[in-house]
C-alpha cells in the first residue's frame, strides 16, 4: 500500500480532478417522488375534511358543548353563549354565572335587554337584504331571483351551552331568550362520530 | 430534469415529468386549506315544537303532527329514565350509575314500530342534572324518529 503524505485528502478525488479540468459534470438529483405522494396524500385528507360553511359562531375555551349525532348544519343566528363563568351574546359578556344561577326561575333582564338589541339588529339587516333581493327582482334580467327565503330567518337564536351546567340554568336562558322575542331556538352540539354511535348500540 | 433523455446508446429512453409547477401547485393547497381548516365541527340541534317558542299573530301555527294525541314524554330523572307512552309508563333505572341510553332507544324504536307516522314527542329533565343529559335525550328521540321534540319546562313527574 503507498505511503501519503499526512493531511487533507478528498474521498472522491479523482471525480473532483476531472471536474476541474472540465471533461465531466456532476449533477445530483433530488427524488421527488416521496414529497410529492406525502403533498397528495395531505391534500386529499385536508380536502376531505374541508369545511365549506366554516365556524360561524365564537366558541369560549372554557365551554365544552354536548356531543349529538343526530344534527343539523348551523346557521347564523343570534348566538347566546352559557359558560360556567359568564352568560355571553356573541362575545358581549352580560352577566355572571354566578348571579344567574342565585336568581330565581325568572327572566334574565340584563340578557333580556340585549337579545333584543340583537334580534333588532338582525331583523334590520335582514330585511335591507330583503330589499336589495326585492330590487333584483324587479328587474328582469336577473336571473337571482327564485329563490326560496325564510322569512323568519332574523329570530332564531342559538344557544350554546357548557355540558356540565345545570337544566334549570339552561331554562332561565330560554325562557329570557323566547320572552325577547326568538321565534326558533337551536342548542349548539358538537358532531359525534357516526360509527362511534354505533358502537354504543346508538 | 423535464426532459427526454436517450441513454448513451440510444436504446434506453426515460422520461421524466416536470414535477416543480405540481409541488408548487400542491404547496399552495396545501397551505390555503390548513390556513381556512375548521378543525371544531359545531352544529345545531333543533326544537320541533318549542313550548317556549313566541307565537306571534303573522306566524303561521305549526301543523299538527300525525298521532299527536298518543302523548310520547321522555322524563330525565337523577334515578334514570322514564318513558310515557299512551297510557303504559316504562321506568329504566341506572345502570352501573349511567343512564340507560340503550334501553331508552331501544323503546324509543319500539314506539316508532307501534305508531310509525307520530313524529312528536316531548322532554323532561330535572333542574339539577347537566345540560348534556337533555341533548343525550334529544339526540335519542331524534334517531329513533322523532323528529317535532318539544322541551317541557315543567320538572319531571
Amino acid at each position: 500500500m503507498a505511503i501519503h503524505k499526512p493531511g487533507e485528502r478528498f474521498r472522491y478525488n479523482k471525480i473532483l480532478k476531472k471536474r476541474q479540468k472540465g471533461k465531466r459534470e456532476v449533477t445530483a438529483e433530488l427524488s421527488l417522488t416521496a414529497m410529492v405522494d406525502m403533498f397528495t396524500v395531505l391534500v386529499v385528507f385536508l380536502l376531505q375534511n374541508y369545511s365549506a360553511t366554516g365556524e360561524v359562531i365564537y366558541i369560549p375555551k372554557e365551554v365544552q358543548l354536548p356531543k349529538a349525532a343526530k344534527i343539523k348544519e348551523l346557521k347564523p343566528s343570534v348566538v347566546v353563549t352559557l359558560s360556567n363563568k359568564e352568560v355571553l351574546i356573541g362575545r358581549k359578556s352580560i352577566i355572571t354565572y354566578d348571579a344567574v344561577k342565585a336568581m330565581d326561575y325568572e327572566v334574565i333582564q340584563p340578557l333580556l335587554e340585549e337579545v333584543k338589541l340583537a334580534l333588532q339588529k338582525s331583523k334590520e339587516e335582514f330585511d335591507a337584504k330583503l330589499q336589495q333581493r326585492l330590487k333584483k327582482a324587479v328587474n328582469p334580467e336577473d336571473p337571482v331571483a327564485s329563490e326560496e327565503e325564510d322569512l323568519n330567518a332574523w329570530n332564531k337564536v342559538t344557544v350554546q351551552a357548557d355540558k356540565g351546567i345545570d337544566f334549570l340554568t339552561v331554562k332561565k336562558v330560554m325562557l329570557t331568550v323566547s320572552e325577547a322575542g326568538a321565534g326558533e331556538l337551536n342548542f349548539a352540539v358538537m358532531k359525534e362520530v357516526e360509527k362511534k354511535a354505533e358502537n354504543n348500540g346508538l | 430534469m423535464g426532459h427526454i433523455s436517450s441513454g448513451g446508446s440510444g436504446r434506453k429512453k426515460t422520461f421524466e415529468p416536470n414535477l416543480v409547477p405540481f409541488i408548487d401547485l400542491m404547496s399552495v393547497l396545501i397551505t390555503f386549506l390548513l390556513i381556512t381548516a375548521v378543525w371544531t365541527q359545531v352544529s345545531m340541534m333543533q326544537i320541533g315544537t318549542s313550548l317556549y317558542s313566541k307565537k306571534t299573530q303573522d306566524t303561521p301555527p305549526p301543523p299538527i303532527p300525525k298521532d299527536a294525541d298518543v302523548p310520547l314524554r321522555v322524563d330525565v330523572k337523577p334515578d334514570g329514565y322514564k318513558i310515557i307512552l299512551a297510557k303504559q309508563t316504562i321506568q329504566l333505572p341506572l345502570i352501573a350509575g349511567e343512564f340507560d341510553d340503550v334501553g331508552l332507544k331501544a323503546q324509543l324504536e319500539r314506539a316508532k314500530q307501534l305508531y310509525p307516522e307520530k313524529t312528536d314527542g316531548a322532554i323532561a329533565v330535572a333542574d339539577e342534572l347537566p345540560y348534556e343529559k337533555l341533548i343525550r335525550g334529544m339526540d335519542i328521540m331524534l334517531n329513533a324518529g322523532f323528529s317535532a321534540i318539544s322541551v317541557l319546562t315543567g320538572a319531571p313527574k
